[in-house]
């Protein structure tokens, strides 16, 4: 018996494998946001419930920086614009507000990043109105990808995601301002003593961490519609991202987005009914599992 | 070098220190001798700035550092090696020297080659996690760390607890060393034998006051202080 035969009598193959390639799209989508919202909440301590309005914003911001630009290289361009942009504005954010709670109660903390949140709502609805936006597809068309077909621009998303992966682990364990991040996630007041200023390294993890947000929101914006409210959407499978991956831990995070890509997909193809209760399964069963998270956790 | 002028420290609404003052002359090895809880440590949190006092001054190299920010204090030129060592556990014992010379590049003085010249043992576990570190190891690691932002005046908490006597043996030459490197040091112990053989001048503090303070000798005379405030 030939293998084809074998093929044959499993229609779904290539619907598997196609299900799987959009899976992994969305994963790294997730793992982008999620990698910037664990270091965040790793070195600063903090539930930054406002990681998913940058995210949001990445999307707006990438829309107009396109829309502006015009063509075909627009998305490209916005590529490189837009998440600057959402990292400049976090730096105002961090610098204004973010800096007055880090010693706070955890509770006066979700207050303030809640409480920006709907403050940022509300300016994405004055700035770019109520109505929906969407981005033409920088790469249209379709590619096949053993046997499976994809569309092109999932290609850009699969790449994000083991580039970012690559160049945090490049950050954190060759640059000195990397170890100094490690070093302040463990013992912040032991850092000041050595005469580095604490305040200034937190203010660079916040604004590499809001980078990737904005990252992650430019990368889904062709693919979707840009929405006030699809920040939510992803902080709260980011936050699940972060607290089953282990927090801090850059790895975990990639892992659990792997496995909450593959089997969000998967589980849409045989429950498509319960398709919105896979993450929060997946999370319940890892957790139960693991309690403290699939790797290390810095808290 | 440095002067403790009247300082009260608190930590919340707990009173710790009650007026302490002391001093520190240049090249001098100077300790603070006391019992658990005497008021030690938050000396040396307070002077290091980590819990600044409320009331009284500290003058270190002319400037008033009372109220300045941590890691202002420590680019004076001011190190700081804590009671419970406090190494970065997630970075290798070279990474832990590395981001300390981060703080403070002025002075050519130490890097990490002088550093393990001085502490071989280091040297050979370079690439060891801190976490994975004997107590020793913490110790030496945790000196060396702070000799990497070229101090003047080191801030020593007990180096010498859960030490075996051999490694304190050891641990007290490299200190003494370090004086003859021109530093000045402020060296809080509860071991008083190791630290008086070392010691230019001692203070002795119990309940957040200085009780006595003279010479070794001085002490050694006085038998009185040291079975009420140190029992020995």
């Amino acid at each position: 018996m030939d293998f084809s035969a074998i093929l044959s009598q499993f229609p779904d193959l290539y619907t598997l494998a196609g299900q799987f390639f959009v899976g992994m799209s969305r994963a790294m989508i997730l793992f982008v946001v999620a990698a910037g919202l664990t270091v965040v909440m790793g070195v600063l301590r903090i539930v930054n419930f406002t990681h998913g309005t940058f995210y949001m914003l990445g999307a707006f911001i990438a829309f107009s920086v396109a829309q502006w630009l015009g063509g075909s290289s627009g998305f490209w361009l916005a590529l490189l614009i837009a998440p600057l942009i959402v990292a400049a504005l976090s730096f105002v954010v961090e610098s204004t507000l973010m800096r007055r709670i880090y010693d706070q109660p955890r509770l006066m903390q979700l207050l303030l990043t809640y409480a920006l949140v709907l403050a940022f709502n509300d300016l994405i609805k004055i700035v770019w109105g109520v109505h929906y936006k969407s981005m033409a597809n920088p790469i249209p068309g379709s590619i096949s990808l053993g046997g499976a077909t994809l569309p092109s621009y999932n290609l850009i998303l699969l790449a994000a995601g083991p580039l970012v992966a690559l160049g945090l682990w490049f950050f954190m364990s060759r640059t000195m301002m990397g170890k100094l991040c490690r070093a302040t996630a463990t013992d912040r007041e032991m850092v000041d003593a050595l005469g580095i200023n604490s305040k200034q390294v937190f203010a660079s993890v916040f604004v590499l961490g809001c980078y990737l947000a904005g990252l992650g929101g430019t990368l889904i914006a062709p693919t979707t519609n840009i929405v006030i409210g699809m920040g939510m959407g992803i902080i709260i499978n980011a936050i699940l991202v972060v607290v089953v991956g282990g927090l801090g831990n850059v790895w975990g995070a990639l892992v659990v987005s792997f496995i909450f890509g593959i089997g969000e997909s998967f589980g849409v193809l045989f429950a498509p009914r319960f398709a919105l209760v896979f993450p929060f399964l997946i999370a319940a069963t890892l957790l139960m599992i693991r309690p403290s998270g699939l790797m290390k956790s810095v808290w | 070098m440095i002067e403790v002028k009247d300082i009260h420290t608190y930590y919340g609404l707990s009173h710790i220190l009650f007026g302490v003052s002391l001093q520190v002359n240049k090249e001098e090895i100077v300790c603070i001798l006391g019992r658990n809880g005497a008021g030690k440590t938050t000396t040396m949190r307070s002077i290091m700035g980590l819990t600044p006092p409320r009331q009284g001054s500290i003058i270190f190299k002319g400037e008033d550092i009372t109220r300045m920010p941590v890691y202002k204090i420590a680019r004076l030129r001011m190190g700081f090696v804590p009671d419970n060592r406090r190494i970065f556990p997630d970075l290798t014992v070279g990474e832990n020297l590395e981001i300390a010379s981060k703080g403070n590049s002025q002075g050519d003085g130490w890097d990490k080659e002088r550093v393990y010249r001085l502490f071989p043992a280091l040297k050979a576990i370079d690439s060891r996690k801190g976490g994975f570190c004997s107590g020793g190891e913490q110790q030496m690691l945790s000196i060396a760390r702070a000799l990497m932002g070229n101090p003047e005046f080191l801030l020593l908490d007990e180096p010498t607890e859960g030490l075996a006597p051999l490694v304190v043996r050891e641990l007290m030459e490299q200190i003494g060393r370090l004086r003859e490197e021109g530093l000045s040091i402020l060296m809080a112990e509860q071991n008083v034998k190791s630290a008086l053989k070392l010691a230019d001048r001692v203070y002795v503090i119990d309940r957040g006051q200085i009780r006595f303070q003279g010479s070794v000798t001085e002490l050694e005379d006085n038998e009185e202080i040291r079975k009420k405030y140190l029992l020995v």
